[in-house]
């Protein structure tokens, strides 16, 4: 009966156990690759707090002069909280959440002594 | 004249029923082997058969047209069958009477 | 005077539709992290997609044929299943990391976060695929994706040093860091080169019954289309580099990438960005959805088009509104929108080699294409490129992994 048939291709028999070996020989080299690499994590995570207090800043800065709107500065600038207290600079968290609450108050001048202060450090 | 080989043209070729409806593709074609020389009796149009190709072991009978209702074979196997009342329609069918 | 209609509307819907989710999170991160150096994969990847919407565009003109339907009847179906499953798969992860981009530019907006907006847009999403005319859907995407025209404005606005510019072209290796570096040029190319947009391409060709006469009409929106659809890509990481970088702003959240268009343009330039946050990805969404309900139509035999109304193509409907649920449901589970999209840019990577070399077997196919076969050229450049992309995807994704944990 003509119905299993593998040899549709032109350029030879091209079984799927071809493609599924195909894909199976990636992974495993993938996994031995993985294995044997070594990561540069600890640089890493203090640039991400340093990206997230520049990300505070800049956020700040632009609420300050009228250019973001404050749901998405509130929002920024939580996350970027949260982010820092998770990481190795968790002192950086605490003038953010200030930020946060001068943003609530709508109070811009609060938040450019804040982000005077923060600029400084 | 130009000739229809069944791997080339058949198998796994879009389906068109006589009121140019798609209708699946051919997943099988059912061979007659006896005394003589091979002859075509059946297109499959199942998805299970499709499926069976790939060696899985499925139950089922797979729904065949005779291969005296084919015809033409182009880019497309054009059956001489209404494909309204076949199996292979039937989600179709289904699903267009539950969206009214 | 109808063809050159055609090619207009094809030219802007390549531009409009160019950007979406992968390319703003791809060129933004490599922006922002790496400056101009990364330039290059964007040129390379766009290079390799114009020759493969030619080929794409070629290939259903001569044969009447979609790629999919062809693919299938060519190669069986048990081979065909392997790139089908997997393209299906990670259309899918693009389908949510669209549908999350979507929420975020809404989040972006109003302040609600991004999990709450996924019932309604996709919501959005399924409603037009299945009211609205194709033409509408299409010309209607495409008039709003010109909004990314922004990010051009932007780097204009930034004035950035042309030498240094011209230099991200040249491909080099950084000093450090350089397994996060090829990360990136993985990721770029996944975005550049997504096989949705052929796929979609291909369809579009045989429903609106393309011949030989649209032959050079193809080749002029692949090359128009694409190539000024890249600059945009590129107006992103340029400006992500003159705004982000200098700071040392990187973008984990796409709420970081927002201050890109603020510095030049102000209030604007922050609901500029989210508006092209949002229509790219929500044009791309739609493209996306339709293709999977394609790919099952095309693969199976069923009715399929996008100008049929519903209960004409009903399997092919019912595929695409459960593919929209399931990235619906994706975007949900709350995982960070950027993460999956960049996640799901490193696969299409991975698995570009095989989608795309069945399909170069087609091109080269006498029987579907006699004389319009394709040249050594179309060859070599679609053939190195994933080679290049799937080779550096096996080495990048894992060291990524083990350095992002």
């Amino acid at each position: 009966m003509a119905g299993r048939c593998y040899t549709d291709s032109a350029f030879g028999i091209f079984r799927p156990a071809d493609a599924v070996i195909a894909v199976v020989a990636r992974l495993a080299f993938l996994l031995v690759l993985v294995l044997a690499a070594c990561g540069d994590d600890a640089d890493k995570e203090l640039k991400s707090a340093r990206s997230w207090s520049a990300t505070a800043l800049a956020v700040g800065r632009h609420w300050t002069r009228g250019e973001v709107p404050s749901a998405y500065a509130r929002d920024t600038l939580r996350h970027a909280a949260d982010e820092l207290r998770k990481g190795p600079l968790p002192a950086a968290a605490a003038p953010v959440d200030e930020l946060v609450q001068a943003v609530d108050r709508e109070d811009r001048a609060a938040a450019r002594a804040l982000l005077e202060a923060l600029a400084r450090e | 004249m130009k000739t229809t080989a069944l791997m080339r043209d058949v198998l796994d070729a879009q389906v068109m029923d006589r009121n140019g409806q798609p209708m699946g593709r051919v997943d099988g074609i059912v061979l007659e082997l006896g005394k003589g020389p091979p002859r075509v009796t059946y297109v499959e149009i199942s998805v299970r058969e499709a499926w069976r190709r790939l060696g899985l072991r499925l139950k089922g009978d797979a729904y065949r047209v005779s291969w005296s209702r084919v015809i033409k074979v182009e880019k497309d196997v054009h059956l001489g069958v209404d494909a309204d009342d076949t199996p292979p329609r039937a989600l179709e069918r289904w699903l267009r009477r539950k969206l009214g | 005077m109808k063809k050159l209609l055609n090619v207009a509307l094809g030219i802007l819907t390549s531009i409009g539709g160019f950007l979406d989710a992968g390319s703003i999170a791809t060129s933004a991160q490599a922006g922002a992290e790496f400056g101009y150096s990364l330039l290059w994969p964007i040129a390379l990847g766009t290079i390799c997609v114009i020759f493969l919407i030619e080929m794409s565009g070629r290939f259903s003109a001569v044969s009447g044929s979609s790629i999919t339907s062809a693919m299938r009847k060519r190669f069986g179906f048990p081979f065909f299943v392997v790139p089908f499953a997997a393209g299906t798969l990670v259309n899918l992860l693009v389908l949510a990391s669209e549908i999350g981009g979507v929420c975020i530019a809404l989040e972006l907006v109003t302040g609600v976060a991004f999990q709450l907006w996924a019932v309604p847009v996709a919501l959005a999403l399924w409603g037009l695929l299945w009211f609205a005319t194709f033409d509408s859907i299409e010309y209607g995407s495409a008039a709003l994706g010109l909004v990314t025209l922004a990010f051009v404005v932007a780097v204009v606005l930034l004035r950035p040093e042309a030498k240094e510019l011209a230099r991200g072209f040249v491909p080099t290796l950084p000093a450090q860091e350089q397994a996060h570096y090829l990360f990136f040029v993985v990721s770029i190319l996944g975005a550049t080169i997504a096989p949705y947009l052929f796929l979609f391409y291909s369809s579009g060709v045989v429903e609106d019954k393309w011949d030989k006469s649209y032959l050079r009409a193809n080749r002029v929106i692949s090359v128009v289309g694409m190539g000024f659809g890249a600059m945009i890509s590129m107006a992103v990481l340029a400006a992500a580099a003159l705004t982000l970088k200098p700071l040392g702003i990187l973008v984990e959240q796409y709420h970081q990438a927002a201050p890109m268009l603020v510095a030049p343009m102000g209030l604007a330039g922050f609901y500029l960005f989210a508006a092209s946050l949002g229509i790219a990805c929500f044009g791309a969404a739609l493209e996306l959805s339709l293709v999977i309900g394609y790919t099952f139509a095309q693969g199976f035999g069923w009715s399929w088009g996008e100008s049929l109304e519903p209960r004409q193509a009903a399997r092919f409907s019912a595929v695409y509104t459960l593919a929209i649920v399931l990235a619906m449901l994706i975007v949900l589970s709350g995982l960070n929108p950027l993460k999956l999209t960049m996640f799901s840019m490193a696969l299409t990577a991975l698995i570009l080699p095989v989608s795309m070399v069945p399909f170069l077997v087609l091109m080269n196919d006498e029987q579907y294409l006699g004389e319009h076969r394709n040249g050594r050229l179309s060859n070599a450049v679609v053939l190195v490129t994933i080679v290049l992309a799937s080779l550096i995807a096996l080495a990048a994704i894992p060291l990524e992994i083990m350095g992002s944990k």
